[in-house]
């Protein structure tokens, strides 16, 4: 009986693993504003296409910057990476737009879209790194941007769906956001 | 990495608490043989094993259902990992590369002004960052470090080097370079096909070990299970055979508690279970029935407060405490004990108790079985006042016969003398004739008299004569010669064959083997008419014996009757004693005399043949003393000292003459303190002492004698006119040798003498010995009186007695209250009129000097008795006949 579980599971992450290999269409490119810092991350309302934040790195660097240790499966050794907490993106938003944001998609520079639970941003969460041990990251590097967890600090990090929610190369937020 | 270690700790974790119980049942089963693998063939010890083994599965149990959560969880684990692995989405990454390069290379094609270029320098970045992930990425050592993926990265990594040298260049140069960069990635989309194609079977082979993996541990799991259900099976099945037999038990249990139940309700004995405060936790019926409690009002109380009487409740409180205390029972375990019980009705009654106590665990119950012995008592008292009352019976009777004797015997002698004066009176024919048959008949109811006198002391364990030497050859003829005149009366022979050639003088008690044969010879004459009747004495077959047969040509006994001739009044059979005389107790008497020489009797008889009684006594003959010897000694040479101790004047002055006829020397004492200076001063080879005597009595007198051992080895006779056994007992026990009985006779006195003086020689003087002949001749007492003491003194003492009783009786009837001289003068007249052989007299005047002082004076039987004595006495005063 267990086997028979055992194998569904197993054919339904495969079948979920296809159908995100599928929804891989649509290219975004990132703006780049001249004259200006270049935005490298755009958060834009879904279904609208006027953006809500534009954050080049100088923005980014303007939050509360945080920093973790960890490892990762992608890399060799523990990793530091420093960056702004998706909750304070979040809480910017509702601060300038008076918006509370109730879903978020994070999408690649290679159109890698994933949805990322509000829940994940909160104190110790989900974090939008821009420097790995102290470099920022090239685009050849996983960067500029990429979302990370402190995997180590917390078991339930260091799971399938979350390693799926860990988008690097990230350039925009898709946010269903309603005002308060 | 983590979790599998943990995950093989985990199995390796089992193995090491399964072996535990492994070993302690290795333990146990090395133990069995030597310790109940024999009891556990026997049926009982089926309990036993189902134990160990109940007890094992209790401990196997547990650690198998540990262990199969243990395994559960790691399942769960396991499926979970498959849901959330660490492993990312590999393929995915892996096609990704391939997609990039696609990617890359139409990017590369559309191509057609320089503004184009930048999507294609992006698009390699991203390629870029794909391989690096390859190159970097933990999830990919295993692909790195395989063989075929090791080389195919290399390569990837190579191309992307010369990639790198014809991208990273200005975009002029980037232009000129797109053929080359196309045929680059000509020759690299293999490579990243055959790199992702080595993604996937690497994939596949990754989730088949994780298969393979979880299948063991399914595997292993559903074995664990398996022996979990085993146990648990083998656990309910322990607990069934454990249920039946408990529910067994219980109705074993049941059925013996019923039967005891039964046994202690039928049970006639009050059954208690007390506990160790005393409270009674049961009760059975036989307890409400003794004790009068109901079973409700019973169980719950104190035992004490409730059948324990007042008065022995603190004695059972302090054993019961003493018994917890020290565990040492008196009462406890120590069958049946007699106490008293208490019923409702507040009755104290007598119980038997039996406690036992009862240990179970740390409860201690006492078991007490009570019987109701109450009847029993009763019965048990009942009977022994009814043996009482017989041997208070037996007693009278025998007093009374003493008293009875006594009192016929006195009258008797009197009337017996009358007789005898009577033929001094020159009767005539006829007379005569009454007179003689006046005397026959007196002297056999004096014989009768006689013989339940001597009975009856003979039963009072009196045998007071003690062993001495006598010439036994002139004894016996002297009896013989002594019956021979009855013997012809009725035409018999008597004749003594005597065997005993080497000596006659033997060591033994005299008088009573005079008293056996005498008897024996009596009861010859009596059953013999015209026959013979012979004297046999002869050594015994066993040595110191002396054997005497006695023989008749009688009647004859019936062999029937032969074993009861010795029992007592056995006259009373018909074909024994019809038309002979006699109280039928002169055999009893001989038995017992016999008895108490420690010799035998027997009797042969056959009817109309005669009898044949045979006495075996023990007699050691005395070789020194030879009659020539004793015939040389004068008579003064034999004369002993003998201290006479009487305070009656008459009766002291008589005795005095009748031994110094006999030739002793005589000294007198008037009274117990007298006597005692006499032995003070002098030594005596005998001593005769009155009992009843003023101030110091006769008992007084001997026991100061003896204190002051002023008489050593001399024997002092007690001289008394009392008969009973009773007084003998008293006097024997106060140190006399004997008892004589007065008035006592010449030739008796001249016996005690010879019997009890010092080295006195056993030569009895001829003279005394002819008037000796008859024991029982009924001669008067004033005739030996006068005898002794001469007419003229005799008169005069008659003559005062006389006179003095009269004046005695005048004062008593004037006076209202007996004054101490009267008692003084009562007293010494009984002592006289005693030597007379008046005995009614004495015993009238004894009765008066007892009076208690306050009681009135009634001197009628005095006055009576002296109106018959006071005529005899004065014919001895008219008829001075008595001058020999």
């Amino acid at each position: 009986m267990k086997r028979w579980k055992m194998l569904f599971s197993f054919s339904f992450l495969c079948g979920l693993l296809g159908l995100l290999a599928t929804g891989d269409t649509g290219m975004a490119r990132a703006e780049t504003q001249p004259g200006q810092e270049p935005v490298l991350l755009t958060v834009t309302q879904e279904g609208g296409d006027a953006p809500l934040l534009r954050l080049s790195l100088q923005d980014l660097q303007g939050f509360d910057v945080e920093s973790f240790t960890t490892a990762t499966i992608w890399t060799t050794g523990p990793q530091e990476f420093t960056g702004v907490p998706l909750v304070d993106i979040l809480a910017r938003l509702q601060q300038e737009q008076g918006l509370k944001t109730t879903s978020i998609k994070a999408r690649a520079v290679n159109d890698y879209m994933v949805e990322v639970p509000v829940s994940d941003a909160v104190e110790g969460g989900a974090m939008i790194a821009f420097q790995r041990n102290g470099k920022l990251m090239s685009l050849r590097d996983k960067g500029p941007l990429w979302v990370v967890y402190p995997y180590d600090s917390d078991a339930a990090y260091r799971s399938e769906a979350v390693y799926s929610r860990s988008v690097w190369q990230l350039d925009r937020l898709i946010v269903e956001a309603t005002p308060q | 990495m983590q979790t599998s270690q943990q995950g093989q700790q985990g199995q390796q974790k089992p193995d090491t608490e399964t072996a535990a119980p492994v070993g302690r049942r290795a333990a146990l089963s090395g133990g069995w043989p030597f310790g109940t693998r024999s009891a556990a063939l026997t049926a009982g010890d089926w309990p036993r094993t189902t134990k160990v083994l109940f007890f094992l599965s209790l401990l196997i149990l547990p650690l198998l259902a540990v262990q199969a959560v243990r395994m559960g969880l790691e399942v769960v684990h396991r499926l979970d990992g498959l849901s959330t692995a660490a492993t990312d989405n590999m393929q995915w990454v892996l096609s990704q590369a391939e997609v990039e390069h696609l990617k890359l290379q139409s990017e590369t094609l559309l191509v057609e002004e320089p503004a184009d270029l930048a999507n294609v320098r992006r698009q390699f970045d991203l390629y870029y960052s794909r391989i690096n992930t390859f190159v970097e990425g933990p999830l990919f050592a295993d692909m790195r470090d395989s063989d075929r993926g090791g080389k195919v990265l290399r390569r990837l990594q190579a191309r992307r080097a010369t990639l790198v040298e014809l991208i990273d260049v200005p975009d002029a140069q980037l232009m000129q370079n797109r053929a080359e960069i196309l045929a680059q990635l000509e020759d690299n989309g293999d490579e990243v096909r055959e790199l992702a194609l080595l993604g996937v079977s690497m994939q596949v082979k990754g989730a088949e070990g994780k298969r393979l993996n979880l299948f063991a541990l399914l595997s292993r799991m559903a074995f664990v299970v398996v022996a979990l259900v085993a146990a648990l099976a083998i656990t309910a099945l322990l607990l069934g055979g454990m249920y039946r037999r408990g529910r067994d038990l219980a109705r074993e249990r049941s059925k013996a508690l019923s039967r005891m139940e039964a046994m202690i309700s039928s049970s006639l004995d009050a059954i208690l279970v007390v506990d160790r405060e005393g409270t009674i936790l049961a009760f059975n019926g036989a307890a409400e029935t003794i004790f009068g409690y109901s079973r409700d009002e019973a169980i719950g109380a104190s035992m004490e407060r409730l059948i324990i009487p007042p008065h022995l409740r603190a004695a059972h409180r302090v054993g019961m405490d003493r018994y917890w205390q020290t565990s040492e029972p008196r009462l406890v375990g120590n069958g049946r004990v007699q106490l008293e019980g208490l019923r409702k009705s507040g009755e104290v009654f007598p119980v038997e108790v039996s406690l036992s106590v009862s240990r179970s665990q740390a409860d201690l119950v006492v078991v007490s079985y009570i019987r109701d012995i109450s009847d029993r008592i009763a019965a048990e008292e009942a009977l022994r006042r009814a043996r009482d009352d017989a041997l208070a019976g037996e007693q009278a009777k025998a007093n009374l016969l003493t008293v009875m004797s006594h009192e016929m015997r006195t009258p008797l002698t009197g009337i017996l003398g009358a007789v005898d004066l009577l033929h001094l009176t020159d009767p005539d024919e006829e007379q005569l004739r009454y007179l003689n048959a006046m005397q026959v008949s007196g002297e056999l109811l004096l014989n009768h008299v006689n013989d339940i006198l001597q009975l009856s002391s003979l039963e009072a364990g009196v045998a007071s004569e003690e062993a001495s030497a006598f010439d036994l050859r002139q004894i016996l003829d002297g009896l013989i010669e002594s019956q021979k005149a009855a013997a012809s009366n009725r035409g018999n022979q008597l004749t003594l064959n005597y065997h005993i050639k080497d000596g006659d003088y033997v060591v033994g008690r005299m008088r009573a083997l005079q008293q056996a044969l005498l008897n024996l010879i009596g009861n010859a004459i009596k059953f013999t008419n015209d026959g013979r009747i012979t004297v046999e004495v002869e050594h015994s077959a066993s040595p110191g014996q002396i054997a005497f047969h006695v023989s008749d040509t009688g009647a004859g006994i019936a062999e029937q009757d032969q074993k009861r001739i010795f029992e007592d009044f056995i006259t009373l059979d018909a074909s024994f004693g019809r038309g002979s005389e006699g109280t039928g107790l002169g055999l009893a008497i001989t038995r017992r005399i016999v008895d108490s020489l420690g010799g035998t009797i027997t009797c042969e008889s056959e009817l109309g043949e005669g009898s044949l009684f045979t006495l075996t006594l023990p007699l050691t003959l005395e070789a020194k003393q030879t009659p020539e010897h004793a015939q040389d000694r004068p008579a003064l040479e034999h004369s002993a000292r003998i201290l006479v101790v009487e305070d009656n004047d008459i009766n002291r002055e008589l005795l005095q003459k009748m031994l110094q006829n006999q030739g002793h020397q005589v000294t007198a004492a008037a009274g117990g303190a007298q006597a005692v200076e006499s032995c003070r001063i002098q030594q005596f080879d005998l001593v005769l002492m009155d009992i009843s005597m003023p101030e110091v009595d006769g008992i007084e007198a001997i026991h100061r004698i003896r204190a002051g051992q002023l008489a050593e080895g001399v024997e002092i006779v007690a001289l008394t006119a009392h008969t009973g056994p009773e007084d003998h007992a008293r006097i024997l026990a106060a140190g006399f040798a004997e008892v004589a009985t007065k008035p006592i006779s010449g030739p008796d006195l001249a016996a005690l003498v010879v019997r009890r003086a010092k080295g006195a020689p056993a030569l009895i003087t001829s003279a005394p010995q002819a008037t000796n002949a008859d024991p029982a001749s009924g001669q008067s007492d004033i005739t030996e009186f006068f005898e002794t003491l001469g007419p003229e003194r005799a008169l005069g003492f008659l003559q005062s007695f006389i006179a003095e009783v009269a004046q005695f009786i005048t004062e008593i009837q004037a006076g209202t209250e007996l004054q101490p001289a009267q008692r003084k003068e009562a007293h010494r007249l009984a002592g006289s009129a005693a030597v007379l052989g008046l005995a009614e007299l004495r015993s009238a005047l004894s009765d008066i000097e007892m009076l208690p002082t306050d009681a009135p004076l009634a001197c009628a039987a005095l006055a009576s008795n002296w109106q018959r004595v006071k005529p005899l006495l004065e014919a001895h005063l008219i008829q001075p006949a008595h001058t020999a």
